[in-house]
């Protein structure tokens, strides 16, 4: 099977289940005027699923507790919405529909206020997706729609009686309440397994906009709901294709379909109906045109991106000034308009910003940047700290030694001072080695004191030996050696060539 | 003095006002502090000690990003000293609360304001100046907390923000910190290695994605404890997550997160972007599915089910209303579940 077929194969059944029975209910929806009752029905219903979740009940452990209270609300919903159809309409129904729903959406959010995650599963209740639609979820679904669509069909007459012409229902001995009771009862159960696959804004098509398009063209009930299966079954295949072809959401991208389907269709029954049909052709053709150039016109207006780099370097955030350092490294005029901002960078940049232009420094050798950099090395951030000093010794100016030997004495992580000692030993500076000698002789890490003592030796011959073992052994030898050594020796240390240095007088 | 209706009614109201109140305010000279997050207020227990009441604005079981507003929230803050928030745009309800809060002292700019998240490297930074695809979060990703080190700076954030504000305290404060930064470095790195090379080097390093190499350079390797060393077992493995909230906890862990369920962060995926995800998962063999417990099973399911791989579901906050006691505990559950998924058993601890 093709990629697409075993993608959408479900997806794509789930829309025909929903468009087999809610095409055939939105005629009943549409005759009787009660366009929103499906998602005042669904809102009632996923109040009742808070009211269960409240009650104690887990929407995760005990589906079936949740959806017994659903349906009982649902119940409760069909027996308001039949209670308030009044025969001389002085509020129309629509109205308390619409009542209904904001009241229910209200209670829903007031229920799940204080509900661990409640928001997250109001939206789970009403978003559903299509697209995770399983084999098992479809049979269930199709169960339901089936029992819903064989009750509607034995009692067809019955049902259209009510909905399309009452008094002549009532009038040939109907009992109105019973039979608009059964049709919201059934209405919801429809509703209610069509929402948790679909979400709420699907299901409203489904049930709308067929009916919609097959009252443009017919009158008879057979021919609508032929014309209203046709639609659904054309714009779910068009849907899931566009969907998956241009790579889309698929519930919203089926409600788009079925706005483009209503348009053409209601622009061809215009032409159609019209006495004049070349005039009318003339006139959707001029309509259409002049939408889409509104629509064209409106890329006009698309907010052009033209920026200046320092401008963005200087007042953008973080993630902007990033983007501007990246254009900078790689432009060396660009670069030459940055230099007078780097201190200013460097002493108040976000730390990310900092270490980058730092970067850009080292790599463009701007030794102009040395004071400004030098006041970075005792930073409260140890990355600064740290890539500062690396910069510092990259640029490699003699000057920088005592700025080195400064920070050095300011500074308490023992690492750090080793990096600096052998950045001054490099600069053939002797102040490196007592700063060694004293991570040595302390009381830090061991490895800081190991590492000291080989950044020692590699610059300077000592007549003693200290080790310093790993744990658990712990244990350190030639440290009080190296103290003896270093009281009678510490004045005579003299540099000689290549950073070397040698005991001397 | 008469007993009208009204008065009744205004004693009445009275009553049901002073509870509340007497629910949020600290009478007992310790510091007031709210945090958006409950991780936060985890953090804040453990620098502030006895000197501080905490109280979070949000449960763990809640989407930190979408909380809410209620009117306790705001009376919470009004009350407030200190308020903590992680900021990078993760909580953008916080703003509204501080604002209704009308509370001085925690405007922006106060040192009643703390912004956890503030000098934090982010990943994930916008790659484009242009605000085209309209980033969520122009600072980079916000879920920082969910990588150790992070934890240590968001504590020092705070600490700071306590020494301003009840500076007699402030050496007690320093030394909560130092303390809780060092049980972090010694959980992550082992007790043998933080004595033998620092907290300190160790956390450089590590930030550095140096920490393996150095290690090697010092035989050290052998030294290395903690959720570190459990981690090892996951070392290079892929992972699917829901929402684009790991990257900092996989970085630091070793991991990588070939893609999300989610294919822009709080837009539902498309066909397409499913079925990539079920051959992704069924091509590189991942195992695990790792998402909040806060989120939609649907998509989960769904691939567990299609592709063959585990649900794992984990809180990423602190809190009863999750079961998770501490920081300590949250990083425990989530790198234990993940092991047991990814190894089959669970780690001795």
């Amino acid at each position: 099977m093709s990629p697409f077929l075993l993608s959408m194969a479900w997806p794509f059944v789930a829309c025909l289940l929903l468009a087999g029975l809610l095409v055939y209910l939105g005629i009943h929806v549409i005759s009787r005027k009660v366009i929103f009752v499906d998602l005042a029905l669904a809102q009632i219903a996923a109040l009742g699923s808070v009211w269960g979740v409240l009650l104690g009940w887990d929407l995760q452990d005990d589906p079936w507790a949740v959806k017994a209270f659903s349906l009982a609300f649902t119940f409760l919903g069909a027996a308001v919405f039949t209670l308030t159809r009044m025969r001389d309409e002085r509020v129309p129904h629509e109205a308390l529909i619409g009542i209904s729903y904001a009241v229910a959406l209200g209670s829903t959010i007031l229920a799940s206020a204080h509900l661990a995650h409640g928001a997250e599963e109001v939206s789970e209740l009403l978003a559903g997706s299509i697209l995770w639609v399983r084999g098992d979820t479809i049979v269930v679904t199709g169960l339901v729609f089936g029992v819903v669509g064989a009750f509607h069909w034995i009692f067809r007459k019955q049902f259209f009686a009510i909905s399309l012409n009452p008094e002549q229902a009532e009038r040939s001995g109907l009992s109105l309440r019973l039979w608009d009771f059964l049709f919201y009862v059934s209405l919801g159960f429809a509703v209610t397994s069509a929402v948790s696959i679909a979400g709420v804004l699907l299901v409203f098509s489904y049930l709308v906009i067929p009916a919609v398009v097959a009252m443009l063209f017919a009158e008879r009930i057979s021919t609508r709901l032929v014309i209203g299966w046709i639609t659904g079954t054309v714009v779910s295949a068009v849907g899931c294709s566009v969907s998956y072809f241009r790579d889309l959401p698929s519930g919203p991208t089926i409600v788009a379909c079925f706005g483009v389907f209503l348009v053409v269709a209601g622009l061809v029954r215009f032409v159609t109906a019209s006495p004049d049909k070349g005039r009318a052709f003339v006139k959707a053709l001029g309509g259409v045109l002049g939408f889409a150039l509104l629509v064209g016109g409106s890329f006009a207006l698309k907010k052009r991106d033209h920026h200046d780099t320092l401008h963005v370097l200087q007042t953008g955030n973080k993630a902007e000034k990033m983007l501007a350092l990246a254009e900078i490294e790689s432009d060396a005029d660009l670069w030459e308009r940055t230099k007078p901002l780097v201190a200013g960078i460097l002493t108040n940049g976000e730390n990310e910003v900092r270490l980058r232009m730092l970067g850009i420094v080292e790599a463009r050798n701007y030794k102009a940047a040395l004071p400004s950099i030098e006041g970075l090395l005792l930073d409260k951030d140890d990355a600064i700290a740290e890539r500062s000093l690396r910069v510092v010794r990259a640029l490699g100016d003699p000057r920088s030694a005592d700025v080195i030997a400064n920070a050095a004495s300011g500074e308490d992580d023992d690492y750090l001072r080793v990096e600096m000692a052998e950045a001054l030993l490099e600069l053939g500076d002797a102040r490196g080695v007592p700063l060694l000698v004293g991570v040595i002789v302390g009381d830090g890490a061991n490895q800081a004191r190991r590492e000291a003592w080989e950044h020692l030796t590699a610059h300077l011959d000592v007549p003693v030996k200290v080790q310093i073992e790993l744990a658990p052994d712990d244990k350190a030898s030639g440290v009080p050696e190296l103290k003896v050594w270093w009281q009678s020796h510490r004045s005579s240390i003299q540099p000689e060539s290549g950073g070397k240095f040698h005991v001397g007088s | 003095m008469k007993l009208t209706p009204s008065l009744l009614a205004l004693a009445l109201l009275s009553a049901l006002f002073s509870d509340t109140v007497q629910a949020t305010s600290a009478a007992d000279g310790k510091l007031n502090v709210v945090t958006t997050l409950s991780v936060l207020a985890d953090l804040a227990r453990e620098v502030g000690g006895d000197f501080v009441t905490v109280q979070s604005l949000s449960d763990p079981s809640e989407d930190p990003h979408f909380v809410q507003p209620r009117p306790t929230l705001m009376q919470r803050a009004r009350e407030a000293d200190v308020f903590i928030e992680l900021g990078l745009q993760l909580e953008l309800w916080a703003g509204k609360v501080i604002d209704g809060s009308g509370n001085p002292k925690i405007q922006s700019g106060q040192p009643g304001r703390v912004v956890a998240s503030l000098g934090i490297p982010t990943l994930e930074l916008p790659q484009q100046l242009s605000r085209e695809w309209g980033d969520v979060h122009p600072y980079g990703n916000p879920h920082i907390w969910l990588d150790p080190l992070n934890a240590k700076d968001m504590a020092a954030n705070i600490a700071a923000g306590f020494e301003k504000v009840d500076a007699a305290h402030a050496a007690e404060y320093e030394k909560r910190l130092k303390d809780f930064q060092n049980r972090i470095d010694v959980a992550l790195f082992g007790e043998a290695l933080v004595k033998e090379v620092g907290g300190r080097m160790l956390t450089r390093k590590a930030r550095d994605g140096k920490l393996d190499d150095y290690l090697e350079t010092h035989k050290l390797s052998d030294k290395l404890g903690g959720w570190l060393l459990e981690a090892r077992p996951l070392a290079g493995r892929p992972v699917v997550t829901y929402h684009k909230s790991w990257i900092y906890f996989v970085t630091r862990f070793g991991l990588n997160v070939p893609v999300e369920i989610e294919e822009k962060p709080g837009i539902p995926p498309s066909a397409r972007h499913r079925d990539a995800v079920v051959e992704m998962i069924k091509a590189k063999g991942i195992k695990t599915i790792l998402e909040e417990v806060f989120y939609d099973r649907g998509a989960a399911d769904y691939l567990a089910k299609a592709a063959g791989a585990h649900e794992v579901i984990v809180p990423i906050d602190v809190g009863p209303s999750v079961g998770v006691t501490s920081y300590f505990a949250l990083i425990d559950l989530i790198l234990g579940k993940l092991i047991e998924s990814e190894t089959g058993k669970a780690p001795t601890r």
